[in-house]
């Protein structure tokens, strides 16, 4: 008996060492092709500039310890709405930063140019203001297919939800864009 | 065939605050990521993949971006006239999150990613989070708290010595109104919700988002305790809107009133 436990045992380890491997390149690899999407995501779900990169490892912090429920071909989707909730998460920190009133006292530094804080603050600000208005349920569908280019299958999948729910938020965001647009340009 | 995206159909000015997107660039993608693989104990040696992980995104949104904006650079905006008469947008979906302790933590949001139309619904049922056995005894109606004198989308009250039209106001004045009374609701602060869906009802008289403030203002009344004047608002926001995809949340208002009346 113990002679075929410890075979038992011996023969077990490679293969737990193996999985171990795979998860970890799986992940490796899920950073470096989705750092930039999901850095992205974060920054149009709302997620100030100066708290992007805490927020990114937060979302792939989740990554780890839900890989194993995440399918494969699945992970895009998983990542956006980690990076949903996180950004949740970020906004109410700020609002309970204003409460406090130590806002601007968290040691957060904007390190963007100048020159990109000129040319990039206007128009994208204005986006920015639009998209925070927006309903969640149509500010993930436009952003994911009108500023990743999704599909609306992608979409779908991405969120889980059916093409014809897809179709009918993206027509409804679109509205609601637009009219934001034309008020903000009425003035 | 490849679906329209707005960049290349929507308005001039919604092309223009689309094409800056293309500045969403990590600053440091490599560096970034490898700082994420550090914090995860992963190995970081290794190149970089590139950084648009869908195949799209940056890379094409940069060519389109580049032709938008030099499309732009030469096109003359019309100047886009509001649409003082545009009846109430009825399509967008709820703005006010009923704020649910059950989903605060994202682990159990991300265990079961819910169908949107079902979290609706599981929201709709239980926003605004409001039991009504644990509501506290609604105020005494008084004559602050009736409902306030309703400014007509047709006829705003005007006086020789009324003050300039609300059109010196614009979004993204009303935007920010909206986003402000959405995160007083958001927080529970249902007084602070209602005294700005009161500005926004004077400042934007036929503002844009009348609907949106209307639902924040029936589910804010429901959590101050004033249920039946939320459910009396929100009948009549129905009978207006009967289609809208509000209903459901509005419906969830007037059935704790309904709740509230049955027989114990």
């Amino acid at each position: 008996m113990p002679a075929q436990a410890l075979q038992f045992e011996l023969s077990s380890a490679p293969r737990t060492s193996e999985l171990e491997l795979d998860r970890n390149t799986r992940l490796s690899d899920l950073v470096r092709d989705k750092y930039s999407f999901v850095w992205r995501s974060l920054r149009r779900l709302g997620v100030p500039h100066a708290d992007v990169d805490d927020a990114v490892q937060e979302v792939f912090l989740e990554a780890r310890r839900r890989l194993d429920d995440i399918p494969r071909g699945t992970e895009a989707g998983f990542l956006f709405r980690a990076s949903s909730f996180v950004a949740k998460r970020v906004r109410r920190r700020q609002v309970r930063r204003r409460e406090v009133g130590d806002e601007g006292l968290d040691g957060s530094v904007d390190t963007r140019t100048p020159e990109q804080h000129a040319v990039q603050s206007q128009a994208r600000e204005a986006l920015q203001q639009i998209l925070q208005a927006m309903p969640d349920e149509f500010r993930d569908v436009f952003i994911l297919f009108e500023m990743e280019q999704l599909t609306k299958a992608e979409v779908a999948a991405a969120l889980d939800l059916p093409e014809g729910t897809v179709s009918s938020r993206i027509f409804r965001a679109r509205r609601f864009f637009e009219r934001a647009v034309q008020r903000q340009s009425s003035r | 065939m490849k679906p329209e995206r707005l960049l290349q159909t929507g308005s001039p000015r919604a092309r223009e605050l689309l094409a800056s997107l293309a500045e969403d660039v990590p600053p440091d993608p490599t560096g970034g990521a490898e700082r994420v693989l550090r914090a995860l104990d992963l190995p970081t040696s290794g190149a970089p993949r590139p950084s648009n992980s869908l195949g799209r995104g940056p890379r094409r949104y940069f060519s389109l971006a580049a032709i938008v904006v030099g499309v732009i650079g030469v096109t003359s905006f019309a100047t886009l006239m509001v649409d003082r008469h545009a009846p109430l947008d009825t399509a967008a979906a709820p703005l006010v999150q009923a704020v649910d302790p059950a989903v605060a933590s994202p682990n159990e949001a991300m265990n079961a990613p819910p169908a949107p139309e079902a979290a609706s619904e599981n929201a709709a049922a239980s926003s605004p989070s409001v039991d009504v056995h644990a509501l506290a005894t609604a105020p005494s109606p008084n004559a602050h708290a009736s409902a306030p004198a309703r400014v007509t989308r047709t006829a705003p009250v005007t006086t020789t010595n009324a003050p300039p039209p609300p059109a010196a106001r614009e979004t993204p004045d009303e935007l920010q109104l909206l986003e402000r009374a959405q995160t007083a609701a958001a927080r529970g602060r249902a007084g602070e919700a209602l005294a700005l869906v009161a500005e926004h009802r004077r400042e934007f008289p036929r503002g844009s988002f009348s609907m949106e403030m209307s639902v924040i203002e029936v589910e804010a009344l429901a959590r101050e305790g004033r249920i039946d004047e939320a459910a009396r608002r929100g009948e009549r926001l129905l009978e207006s809107h009967p289609a809208s995809p509000y209903a459901r949340r509005v419906e969830a208002v007037i059935r704790l009133r309904d709740r509230k009346d049955l027989p114990r």
